[in-house]
């Protein structure tokens, strides 16, 4: 007979709790979008690969958690068979069954790892065949479903973008891959901006809304740090790669730098364009909704319509303009700040 | 024949000058420009084809009006009702409003992002192995 949501849950939990004895269990408190989040594992191979991005969010562990995500691998421990079969998997990895309240079900495949939570007693599992065999990119920013399903029980929502922070407000960027983002958010770290995020983070939509960073890491070309003079401090000796790009732990070299979450302001949609000079102009909202929902929407197992409504309620109130970006790289960190003097 | 936005798979926003539509499914997005703002306001209240035609006054585009609608079915943006409902009455289009063709543009870019012929090669336990990696993934 076909388990139910609860009772593979609970079975799961099980194998946790076994691999925790029979491992070396490790806790951390994080503050993850206001709210105390735990991150109990089964080794320290889970901890460093999930937490270190995390870095800059850690909160004294004696502070009660709001959730638990439990976190192990089955190097040591054998896991559970799926309960579901090969056509229960959906499209964004959603298990069909296992997405009944209070439970939401997903397998990553880019991590081939195994996400759920209850929502009702605010646990969650994460669980992969090797945390050592994680993909750098799933070190870059861990557990984004599960943080995701988080943010919706906050009446927040994760999103594809970057955010960084001025003395005069925050500033969201939006836009699919290759757009920008990172270019931008860390040309502003460069020039002493406080940094958030460059590709994920949670965004409380009531205004005034409130961004909060997720993870202290960077995605940027190796091309751009080799020829962009403010990005050239950035490059390592020794890179953890994602493709053609450098991965970056700013919370080991910028740590003044990392806020944990600042007033959003403005929305930016970046583009590269080819031109010599950077020039801002205004947006509408239906292009930034269509910038931000469908990349943050397909990114994400179970975001749907509650992300989209969110999502469509930003846009409506925030002020919005395209960040056309040109060449001249040192410029793009003063022509933001001009736009939020406006 | 009337038409219901197909929900839950598909989710849409509307703006002044524009209507945002996702659909979940597919991964496939959308703007909607010109009347099919109108044409999307009147679907969304569940009017009859004929009820959509006369409401924009333009009876001499009613082909283009058809064939708009014909376009979002074919995207699986709507689909036929057959129970007839119409869940709220819209008032009648202020007279004077000049019809612009109705504009449907698509954007596919993000059907990379989801798994949308999932062949999964299984382990021992019954768990996928890891997919093959996306352009930019290692």
């Amino acid at each position: 007979m076909k388990l139910r949501p609860r009772d593979f849950f609970d079975a799961a939990y099980h194998v946790f709790e076994r691999a925790r004895t029979d491992g070396e269990a490790h806790a951390q408190n994080y503050s993850m979008a206001g709210t105390t989040m735990r991150l109990e594992t089964a080794s320290a191979e889970m901890s460093w690969r999930l937490g270190r991005a995390l870095t800059h969010l850690v909160l004294p562990n004696e502070l009660e958690a709001d959730f638990t995500v439990c976190a192990w691998d089955a190097t040591a421990t054998p896991m559970l068979s799926p309960p579901w079969s090969e056509a229960d998997y959906g499209a964004r990895g959603e298990i069909q069954g296992f997405n009944t309240a209070p439970f939401r079900t997903a397998f990553d495949h880019a991590t081939t790892s195994f996400n759920m939570i209850d929502e009702e007693r605010r646990l969650a599992l994460f669980w992969t065949r090797n945390a050592a065999a994680l993909p750098s990119y799933a070190a870059a920013s861990p557990l984004r479903i599960i943080l995701s399903w988080w943010s919706e029980i906050c009446d927040c929502v994760l999103i594809h973008g970057g955010a960084v922070g001025h003395e005069t407000g925050g500033i969201l960027l939006a836009g699919a891959g290759g757009s920008g983002k990172s270019t931008t958010a860390l040309l502003c770290l460069q020039a002493g901006w406080k940094y958030l995020a460059d590709d994920y983070c949670i965004l409380n939509p009531a205004a005034p809304f409130r961004v909060f960073s997720l993870y202290n890491s960077a995605k940027i070309d190796q091309q751009l740090l080799r020829d962009v003079r403010p990005l050239k401090a950035l490059k390592q000796s020794k890179p953890l790669m994602h493709g053609d790009k450098e991965l970056l732990f700013l919370d080991e070299t910028h740590r003044d730098q990392i806020a944990r979450t600042a007033d959003c302001r403005m929305l930016l949609l970046p583009r590269v364009t080819g031109q010599n000079q950077t020039t801002i102009e205004p947006a509408s909202p239906g292009e930034a909704l269509r910038a931000l929902a469908p990349t943050s929407l397909f990114q994400l197992a179970g975001a749907g319509a509650a992300a989209f409504a969110r999502l469509s309620r930003l846009v409506q109130q925030i002020p919005i303009r395209r960040l056309n970006l040109g060449a001249d790289f040192e410029h793009i960190p003063a022509a933001l700040q001009r736009c939020l003097s406006e | 024949m009337s038409y219901r936005i197909n929900n839950p798979k598909v989710i849409h926003e509307t703006f002044e000058t524009e209507v945002v539509i996702v659909n979940l499914e597919s991964g496939n997005y959308y703007s909607v420009g010109g009347s099919g703002i109108e044409i999307w306001r009147r679907l969304r209240a569940g009017l009859m084809t004929p009820d959509i035609i006369a409401g924009l006054g333009v009876n001499g585009d009613s082909a283009r009006i058809t064939a708009f609608l014909d376009e979002l079915e074919r995207e699986q943006l709507i689909v036929r009702d057959e129970t007839g409902a119409q869940s709220e009455k819209l008032e009648a289009r202020a007279p004077g409003v000049p019809f612009v063709p109705p504009t449907l543009e698509k954007f596919t870019e993000m059907r990379d992002l989801l798994l949308l012929d999932p062949i999964h090669e299984m382990d021992e336990a019954g768990w996928p192995k890891a997919a093959p990696a996306r352009p930019g993934e290692k």
